[in-house]
């Protein structure tokens, strides 16, 4: 992963929202849902501004106290976590639009590394049988004994 | 892929619910559901005694001036009205039900296997037609909760959003319980219910602002254990359902009256499974219990999308939220629920006393 690289939201699958400094996202494909308090809030809102790793890592020298190399690296690593949970995609195209950076503090905050808390309670609801036979009429027939979707 | 454009499909559905109607025995009941009005039209003898229950305390004794949203539905093993064959081949039957590439923004369609239940909505003239293979061989957790689907797709067509969770409260408000499936919320509920506090639901129902959060019932049902069930002086709703599963029960005629159409909502609560002490509250985010409600409706309701995350968002964001810890000791829940209802509901007195 290069420090040039950038990424947008994988809309197809996520949707998110913001509650205070907080990301929360949900992958409707999976029912997973992710939780992203504070760093890993401010990443996500530069990544989503259009910025580069290299220029999140910068935005967050604003806020943190912390030296740059560190914060590429957190950066850099948080970011494949995102990519690797298919939060994010890569960006083919850099819009127009300048980087929103995150609001300068007066004095600077401790950094501590990114966290994504990732909950799948979902799973076994959305792990049914696939649909295997089909009766005469062309509608899904299960087998005795699968998988039951929402049965609590 | 889709062999058959939705309009036509829908045409399909109405003819057969139109054949059925002239063979079965037809009837109408009107019911009012999160202040929607409701015609559910059937087919089929069978239909009205095991599917009207659950909405007893919603319904309405006079044709209303106005109706909202028309359902029809029948049974095709006694009126001998098959339903149409399936508008796609079997790679395209999703595990929430849709068929992929059929809704096109005016029409949706589920299939529920489970109870081989087709249902066709036409959003544009609100009207849903529904066909159900054997209304006998249904479930009884999708008896429970009938059209669920459908109310899923209309609800957010009135300002609504069904949402998997369970709710009572008193004649000042109630509590939104969150969870996913044994996480308590039915035990909560019903323990609730028992103790004297009003119920809206154990499973699903559906969540309003307008311009204050509130929660509306949908089904006047709950499905417990045997063994919950059986120190109770109430017979079940289901004799011949299986020991081992859960049997459902329809709470209208064990509890007249405190099955309510809703009420303001002042709190979400988390129930946390601890095992020690007794029941007690932690403030959590509000945030926690709307992603919880938002990925439960990913993963169940045939359409649901990134909209609910939004639209939860902007209803419950500013609601506060519990963690319930559940303790060892579930018949001090209520009176926990009961206290924390008359401390919010005095908190917003205060509030609006200084304003």
């Amino acid at each position: 992963m290069n420090l040039s690289d950038r990424f947008r939201l994988n809309e197809k699958s996520i949707a998110y929202e913001m509650f205070d400094g907080e990301v929360l996202a949900v992958n409707l494909e999976t029912g997973t849902y992710f939780s992203l308090p504070e760093v890993g809030a401010h990443i996500w809102s530069c990544l989503l501004s259009g910025m580069s790793i290299g220029q999140t890592a910068q935005a967050l020298t604003e806020i943190y106290d912390a030296p740059l190399v560190d914060l590429e690296k957190e950066t850099s690593n948080f970011v494949s976590k995102m990519r690797g949970e298919n939060l994010i995609i890569p960006a083919d195209h850099v819009g127009d639009a300048p980087p929103v950076p995150p609001t300068t503090i007066g004095v600077k905050k401790a950094f501590n590394p990114p966290e994504m808390a990732i909950y799948n309670d979902m799973q076994d609801l959305l792990l049914l049988d696939p649909i295997h036979e089909v009766d005469e009429a062309g509608w899904p027939v299960l087998k005795p004994g699968g998988n039951q979707a929402a049965e609590n | 892929m889709i062999s058959i454009p939705p309009r036509e499909y829908f045409g399909k559905m109405t003819e057969g619910w139109l054949r059925a109607e002239q063979r079965g025995q037809s009837s109408e009941r009107f019911y009012k559901i999160a202040n929607i009005v409701v015609r559910l039209q059937f087919a089929g003898t069978p239909l009205p005694d095991l599917l009207a229950p659950p909405f007893a305390h919603l319904e309405l004794t006079a044709k209303p001036a106005q109706i909202h949203q028309t359902i029809r539905i029948w049974d095709a093993s006694t009126t001998g009205i098959n339903m149409p064959a399936a508008p796609c081949g079997k790679a395209d039957f999703t595990a929430r039900g849709e068929f992929r590439g059929f809704h096109d923004g005016r029409f949706h369609a589920a299939y529920q296997p489970l109870s081989r239940t087709l249902s066709v909505f036409d959003s544009e003239r609100a009207i849903t037609v529904i066909c159900i293979s054997d209304v006998h061989q249904m479930p009884s957790y999708e008896r429970a909760v009938p059209f669920r689907p459908v109310l899923g797709w209309i609800m957010p067509r009135h300002d609504c959003q069904l949402v998997h969770a369970a709710s009572v409260g008193t004649a000042n408000g109630g509590v939104l319980i969150v969870g996913h499936g044994g996480a308590g919320k039915s035990n909560t509920a019903t323990g609730s219910l028992i103790d004297g506090l009003s119920f809206v639901s154990d499973d699903f129902c559906a969540v309003s602002k307008n311009p204050e959060p509130a929660v509306h019932s949908l089904y006047g049902t709950c499905r417990t254990h045997e063994n919950d069930w059986a120190n109770l002086p109430y017979p079940k709703s289901n004799p011949e359902d299986p020991p081992a599963e859960k049997s459902l029960h329809y709470l209208q005629s064990y509890f007249p009256g405190r099955i309510v159409s809703g009420f303001p909502l002042l709190a979400m609560l988390l129930p946390r499974k601890t095992g020690i002490g007794l029941p007690n509250l932690d403030p959590a985010p509000p945030a926690s219990a709307i992603v919880q409600m938002s990925s439960q409706s990913a993963a169940m309701l045939p359409d649901a999308g990134g909209e609910v995350l939004t639209r939860l968002s902007g209803m419950l964001r500013n609601l506060p939220s519990y963690y319930l810890n559940l303790g060892t000791t579930p018949q001090h829940i209520p009176s926990l629920i009961r206290g924390l209802i008359e401390d919010l509901t005095n908190d917003r007195r205060g509030t609006s006393n200084v304003t």
